[in-house]
Parts: C-alpha cells; structure tokens; sequence
C-alpha cells in the first residue's frame, strides 16, 4: 500500500501539486492566447463590417462640407478670368486673387481638419485633453464649452472659448489657447460667410449680375 | 484505466468548449473594439474623398454659372455657342450626384464633366486660377 508511507506520499502529492500549477499555468495562457486570437479576428471582422458605412457617411459629410467653398472658388475664378480677359484695373484682379486665396486657404482648412481628427471625439477625450492642457476654468461648464475646438476643431460657439479665457487671466495656458482660437479662422462658418459676403461685393462693384449671387446665397 | 479513458473522453469535451468560449468571448470584444474604429477610419478616409469631389464639382458648378451670367445678354454666334457649352456642363454638374458615394458611374461621369470643363476653357479662352485644390487629385 503505497500510500502507508507517510513521506512517500508527501513527495507524491507535492510532485502532483507542481504538475497541477503547471498545468493551470498553461490553461491559463492558452486560453488567454485563445482570447488574443478571438480579439485579433474579431477586430478585423468588425472592423470590415462598419468601414464601408463609415466611409458612405464621411462621404457625403466632406462633400457638403466643400460645397459652399468650392463655388465661391468658381465663382471668384470666373470673375478673374474675366477681368483678365477685358484687361480690366490691375488693383481689381489683386483684389479677387486675394480673394481666391483666401478661399483657398479656407477650403485647405476645412479639408485639413477632415483629414486629422477623427469627425467625433467623445466628452470624455475631450475632458481628458483638456485636463492634460491644464484648463481647469474651463472644466465648469464643460459641455457649453467645449465642442471640440480645444484639439483645433472645428467650433461653433468658441465666443464662449473665448469669453472664459478672457476672464481667466491668471492661467497662461489658456491665454494662449484663447490667442489661438480668436486667431484661427478655422471655425470655418463665420469667416467663409464674410469672404461670401466679400464676394457679393466683389460682382456688385463689377456690375455682374446679381443673379449669381442669388443663387448661391451668397448673402444670406 | 479503463475508467480514466472514459472519463478523459468526456473531459475533453470542457476543453473543446472553453477553448471556443475564450475565442468567442475575445472575438466579441474585438468585434465591437474594430466595429467602433471602422467607423472613425472610414469617416475619415471618406470625407476626403468626398471633400475632393465636392470641391471639384462645386467649383465647375460655381465658375460655370458665373459665367453663363456674364455672356447671357450676348446674342452673337460666339456667345451662343459658349452659352450652350456652360449649359451643358451645368446640366451634367446638376445632374452628378456628388454626395452618393456608391454611384457606379461616379468616375465616368467625373471625366466627362473634366473633359466638358476643359472645352469650356477653351472656348472662353481662359485658364482659370484655383482650378483645383492642391490635394484634389484623385485617388480611387
């Protein structure tokens, strides 16, 4: 009877005690491994399932978003080529190419900010960049005023942005975030609408028709 | 030992199992983890797609209205014809549907709206600034 030993049977079970540890140890990892492989082939699968719709969305969001930009660059393209055509006043062709180039940087704006941040942060990222920035002022009334402009996107209301930096003179931080939003045309609504309205000025001056300017809205 | 084969037969059965359970459990949370970052990547890849096309086909549209309201109190020849060329690229502009993504014939009408461009160009006799933006080339 093998077991009547009392030392024999310590070394038994201590030797079966280890092998259980081993073995636990490598069903832990194989399964750990197995969870891994899951993860890695159900990133792929969701990740394909939602790329197309992804991209069917951001579509049509980038090309609303040019809509308005674009024209005025057609608009103001026509009416230069135009003027050089009927050699019109030197000092009005650089007036519309200043204007076309701002135009263009608009639109080079806009199209930038489709290109670099991902179209939706969520409040928490937000929070948290904000929290790494070191704008604490901010932090009271998170969610009238941060849309997101403090990673430089675009923003709507950033005259809150502005109006809390503003009274914050102690904190050089946001002194400069404020520089930058009031600095930054990027909050792209405003400043297209001025360089529309600039433009409606433009063919006024021009004796263009009105027509065009009606139909884009160029001053509404 | 007997006895053992059987029930090893039986245990593996658990093995089977959990071994699917752990794949299973992480291939949901991947699927979802991926499901998420699908979306932002192609949003984003989309939206310059479309911001490019959106540009392009604004911009004819802008430049050809424009000029079909400068020339249209013009009754001569010359005019007409390049009244009639600006009407035609407005209607092929008007009819692109530059918002739908899964339009099949996206890049063939796109040339023939280029192509349409270019005779319009040509027949005003000018070479319009800004044309394109610097990143609108194409890639698809």
């Amino acid at each position: 009877m093998w077991w009547g030993s009392g030392a024999g049977a310590e070394d038994v079970f201590d030797e079966e005690a280890d092998e259980l540890r081993i073995e636990q140890r490598e069903w832990k990892s194989r399964m750990d491994r197995r969870h891994k492989e899951g993860y890695r082939d159900g990133l792929n699968a969701g990740r394909e399932s939602t790329l197309q719709d992804g991209f069917n969305q951001g579509y049509q969001e980038g090309a609303k978003k040019m809509l308005a930009v674009g024209q005025l660059k057609g608009i103001l393209s026509a009416v230069l080529s135009w003027c050089q055509l009927n050699r019109s006043d030197p000092h009005l062709i650089t007036q519309i190419n200043q204007l076309l180039s701002a135009a263009a940087q608009q639109e080079e704006s806009i199209f930038g900010k489709l290109s670099a941040a991902p179209p939706e942060a969520s409040v928490g990222d937000i929070m948290e960049s904000i929290e790494e920035m070191g704008l604490d002022p901010v932090l009271e009334k998170p969610e009238a005023g941060c849309c997101g402009n403090v990673k430089g996107e675009n923003c709507c209301n950033s005259s809150y942005e502005v109006r809390t930096c503003g009274l914050d003179n102690t904190a050089s931080s946001s002194q400069e975030v404020c520089c930058r939003t009031v600095s930054d045309p990027s909050g792209g609504a405003k400043s297209l609408k001025g360089l529309c309205q600039d433009c409606a000025i433009l063919l006024e001056n021009c004796g263009l028709p009105m027509d065009i300017a009606h139909h884009f809205q160029l001053q509404s | 030992m007997a006895a053992m084969r059987r029930s090893g037969g039986d245990l593996f059965d658990p093995i089977l199992l959990a071994d699917k359970r752990f794949h299973g459990e992480g291939y949901q949370e991947g699927y979802n983890e991926g499901g998420h970052s699908g979306v932002i990547e192609g949003r984003r890849f989309g939206s310059i797609n479309g911001a490019k096309i959106g540009s392009e086909v604004a911009f004819y549209s802008g430049f050809a209205f424009t000029w079909k309201c400068i020339l249209q109190n013009n009754t001569d020849a010359k005019s007409s014809k390049k009244l009639k060329t600006l009407d035609s690229l407005l209607g092929m502009v008007g009819s692109f549907p530059y918002e739908d993504p899964t339009y099949d014939k996206l890049q063939e009408d796109l040339d023939k709206i280029r192509s349409k461009f270019k005779q319009v160009c040509s027949l005003l006799n000018v070479q319009p600034a800004f044309q394109n933006s610097p990143q609108a080339g194409m890639s698809f």
